[in-house]
This record gives structure tokens, C-alpha cells and sequence, in this order.
């Protein structure tokens, strides 16, 4: 804290606290401002807040926080928050939080069902630079890929398997020609939305304890391949509770990367296209991060892998003709 | 009335091939009275039209449209998910079903999408009227994967 010495009318000195951000002496370092950037973080959940936390403290001015969703305890073991916003919406609490690590962030919540409220989303997606999509179930997703394309908004979706053993990240970025986030779902075989989302998570949710299914990492697809299996093998019984059990060895690791593809993306924008061109050799536009050896992406520990993925003619996003009629 | 979003619009214009292309002058585009957009016409079932109203929900394409006909319907018709005054919404999409092709997929359906389904569950209600039962779990899947030959098996 800096103290301000002010003296009063009786001739006094009177020490006047101020709260200082403590990202002012990082901001010296920057040699490109993000202070301009808005960045809607979509989902408040165990990715979303670690990774609104990285964005704040890489220097985004303006966060908007949305998330439908209540704090419960079952969160508390792998969330920014902490255990007095139990019961209150996750992105007021979130924001509560960022306010008093950083004074100087500007952040609102959004507490609404994306859903229910197409129209609102519309309106926040319209007011951010980028978002950062971490909904932990595939149906708003898709109504923000055609809000993104409409406005031609880019946005990296993010998600963590649950038992932590992967994460699986996009970029769609409609300015650059990227695939737009149906293909690029359709690509990392995930096909579709289950209309009972909240009763059957998707494998990539995070497992709570009220509902703890188990959450299994891509099987082998060879028996060649299952000598490499055994030693983290997640339908072995003596490792599926690391397998269920995801911790913020794995969170936060993505929740890192999530916020560096967004910063990498802005930096572009600033006239820096070193790092985002560092992430997309190759023409990738997707990334999956191995935590565990992952037998079916032959990949891990500890391993990143770029994905091209390349947009369906049929996409609707691109206009493309759709499947009924060209069959 | 609510105005529809832009973004639902450019889809409607997208869908509007699929539709035409599989159900050619048989659907008209309106608005509802809640201001949901919505295709107004009938589908042929067995010689005979089935009237369909194809509503786009306001959370569209994350979820899937709703199908609703005004065919008096007999009370213990099953799957059926609510009776209103408007007229009878459809099961059409089996809930937590966990084959993923068999989901409702936002990048490849479309209204059309459900227009077929109405049809199968058109000709499954006929069945279940002369058999008393109902010919498949989820008229969609079923008849995606084995189609005519496995209804005549069911009688």
C-alpha cells in the first residue's frame, strides 16, 4: 500500500491509503497495452475463474463475467472463490474477487442463462474485443458460434475433461477464416448436444460430488497400444481416483493456456503477431493439451498438439449448402 | 412482439434450402403470437398430411425446435411431451440419450430435420393405433438405422 500524506486544516498529517494495482509495475514491462481490451469470459466455473484471474493479471481492462450458475461447496476444492460467496451466482462472485486483487479492473457479472438469453449475450458479445468461452455443456456454445459469426467476433472455447486428464481448446476467429466451432467440435468427436446436459454432463464437465460419474479418457484403439495403457491406464481400478479426482494441476495449467491464446490474439491485433503465429503453425486453429499420456490422441504427458481443422462445406456459418438438401 | 435475433435470421434463410429441398411448397414461414419464428404446413404420412408446426425455440440452435400438431390426438397417445390448446408437442428426440449420432447435431439439422422425424412418428402413431403399442423407443433413431423392413417385422 502507498501511503499519501495530506495535511488537514489543523495543520496536521493525515495518512490517506490508497490501493494501488498491483499490475502497475507488470504494466511497465508491457510493451503493448491491453488496458483497451474487453474480454467476455463465458462461464465462471473451476476454468473460467483461474482463467478471468491470468487475463486480469495480464492486463485486460475490462472483464464482463457471465455464468448462470451458484457457488456450491462441491466447487470450492478447484475455484477462484472461496468459501463466503458459497450460494451466491459464480460470476458476482468471481467479479467480487478480481475487484479485490485488482482495484483498478474494470469487471461486471452477468448472472443469466445464455439459453434463455440469446438476446442479451448478442448484446455483451457486441461490446467485447474477444471472448473466452468455458461452458461446461455443448448447446450455448452453439448459439454463441452464430453470434460470433454474425458479428464477427473471435472467441477461444475451452474445456477441461473431467478427471483432468486433457483439455481441448479453439480458436474462432471469423476475420482470419478460421473454422467456425461446430466444425471444429465435429472434428475433436464431439458430435451434437445432449438435451439433458445437466443430468449426463458432457465427458469434458468437471465431475462435482453429487454427481461424479466416471469420466474416462479416450480408450485405445489398438491392441498394439494397450502395453502403453497400463501404467495410466484410467479403467484401471488402481487409477481411477486420480482419473476422477481433477485437481488444479490440471485446471489451472488450462486455464492458463485458454487466457494465453486470448492475450496472443490481442497482442495480434496490436500489430504483434509473433506468439498467436506460434500457436497456429501449420493453419491450426484447435489444440488439445495432454495432462496424462492419452493413448487415442498418442499424446502426453505434459504434450500440446496443434489441430488444423478445416470448416464442412455443409457449414452453416459459411453458408454452405446444407446436408439435406445435398442428399 | 420479440424481434428475431439477426443471427437466427441468417440461419432461417439457411434452413429455408433444407426445407424446400425435402418438403417442396408444403411449409410456410411465419411468426408465432409469442414472436418464435415458425414453419406452418403438413407432412404426408402413408397417403394421408399430417399438420406440423416446426417452432424455433428462443435458445436455438442450442436446443432443438419443437414439434407440435393440431391432429386431435387420443388421450393416451404416447409420446407426447404437453397437450395445450394450440395443439400437442411431439417427443421426437429421445432425452440423455447418449449415442452421440443420434443427438440432435445444430452443424447438420435443421427444420427439415424435424419435419422428417414428425413423419416417422406420424407413421409410428398409426401403428401403435392398429397394434396398441409403440413401434420404436425414439421413431428417430429407429428408423434411421433399419427403416421399413423393421416395421413389418413389428407386426
Amino acid at each position: 500500500m502507498k501511503s499519501n500524506r495530506n495535511v488537514n486544516g489543523n495543520g496536521r498529517r493525515s495518512l490517506k491509503l490508497r490501493a494501488v494495482d498491483p499490475r502497475t509495475a507488470f504494466f511497465r514491462d508491457l510493451r503493448r497495452d491491453l488496458s483497451d481490451a474487453n474480454v467476455a469470459v463465458l462461464g465462471c466455473g473451476s476454468l473460467g475463474s483461474f482463467a478471468a484471474w491470468a487475463l486480469a493479471s495480464a492486463g485486460i481492462g475490462k472483464l464482463y463475467l457471465a455464468d448462470c450458475d451458484r457457488l456450491s461447496h462441491d466447487n470450492l476444492r478447484r475455484h477462484a472463490c472461496t468459501a463466503s460467496d458459497v450460494g451466491s451466482g459464480k460470476s458476482s462472485s468471481l467479479a467480487r474477487a478480481l475487484r479485490c486483487r485488482f482495484p483498478r479492473l474494470q469487471v461486471s457479472a452477468h448472472d443469466y442463462c445464455f439459453l434463455k438469453n440469446p438476446d442479451r449475450l448478442h448484446e455483451l458479445l457486441a461490446e467485447s474485443t474477444i471472448g473466452l468461452v468455458a461452458i461446461d455443456c455443448e448447446g450455448p456454445k452453439y448459439v454463441v458460434n452464430d453470434i460470433l459469426w454474425y458479428l464477427r467476433r473471435p472467441a477461444v472455447f475451452a474445456g477441461i475433461y473431467g478427471g483432468g486428464w486433457g483439455a481441448e481448446f479453439v480458436l474462432v476467429d471469423p476475420a482470419r477464416g478460421t473454422a467456425c466451432y461446430g466444425c471444429a467440435a465435429n472434428s475433436l468427436g464431439r458430435v451434437g448436444v445432449s438435451l439433458n446436459d445437466t443430468q449426463r454432463p458432457p465427458p469434458y464437465a468437471m465431475p462435482s460430488g453429487r454427481n461424479s460419474a466416471r469420466r474416462r479418457a479416450p480408450s485405445v484403439e489398438r491392441e498394439d497400444e494397450r502395453a502403453d495403457v497400463n501404467e495410466a491406464d484410467p479403467q484401471s481400478p488402481d487409477n481411477l481416483d486420480h482419473w476422477m479426482q481433477a485437481s488444479l494441476t490440471s485446471i489451472m495449467p488450462a486455464a492458463g493456456l485458454a487466457a494465453d491464446l486470448v492475450t496472443a490474439w490481442l497482442d495480434a491485433n496490436h500489430g504483434y503477431q509473433q506468439r498467436l503465429q506460434e500457436f497456429m503453425q501449420e493453419g491450426a486453429s484447435a489444440w488439445r493439451l495432454a495432462i496424462r499420456r492419452v493413448p487415442a490422441w498418442r499424446l502426453g504427458p505434459w504434450s500440446l498438439q496443434r489441430i488444423n481443422v478445416d470448416g464442412r462445406t455443409a457449414c452453416p456459418q459459411r453458408c454452405g449448402i446444407p446436408d439435406e438438401v445435398a442428399a | 412482439m420479440r424481434e428475431i435475433r439477426p443471427e437466427l435470421a441468417k440461419r432461417i434463410v439457411w434452413e429455408a434450402a433444407a426445407v424446400e429441398a425435402k418438403f417442396p411448397g408444403r411449409f410456410t414461414l411465419r411468426t408465432s403470437a409469442e414472436g418464435n419464428p415458425i414453419w406452418e404446413g403438413s407432412v404426408p404420412v402413408e397417403g394421408r398430411e399430417f399438420p406440423i408446426t416446426v417452432v424455433y425455440p428462443i435458445g436455438y440452435p442450442g436446443v432443438p425446435p419443437s414439434l407440435i400438431t393440431s391432429l386431435e390426438l387420443p388421450l393416451n397417445c404416447p409420446h407426447l411431451l404437453a397437450r395445450t390448446d394450440g395443439g400437442a408437442t411431439l417427443c421426437w428426440l429421445a432425452p440423455g440419450i447418449g449415442r452421440q449420432r443420434a443427438r440432435w447435431d445444430p452443424q447438420r439439422h435443421t427444420a427439415a430435420t424435424a419435419m422428417r422425424a414428425a413423419q416417422r412418428w406420424g407413421l409410428a402413431f398409426m401403428v401403435w393405433q392398429v397394434l396398441g403399442r409403440w413401434p420404436v423407443p425414439d421413431a428417430w433413431d429407429w428408423f434411421e438405422q433399419r427403416g421399413a423392413a423393421a416395421l413389418r417385422s413389428c407386426s
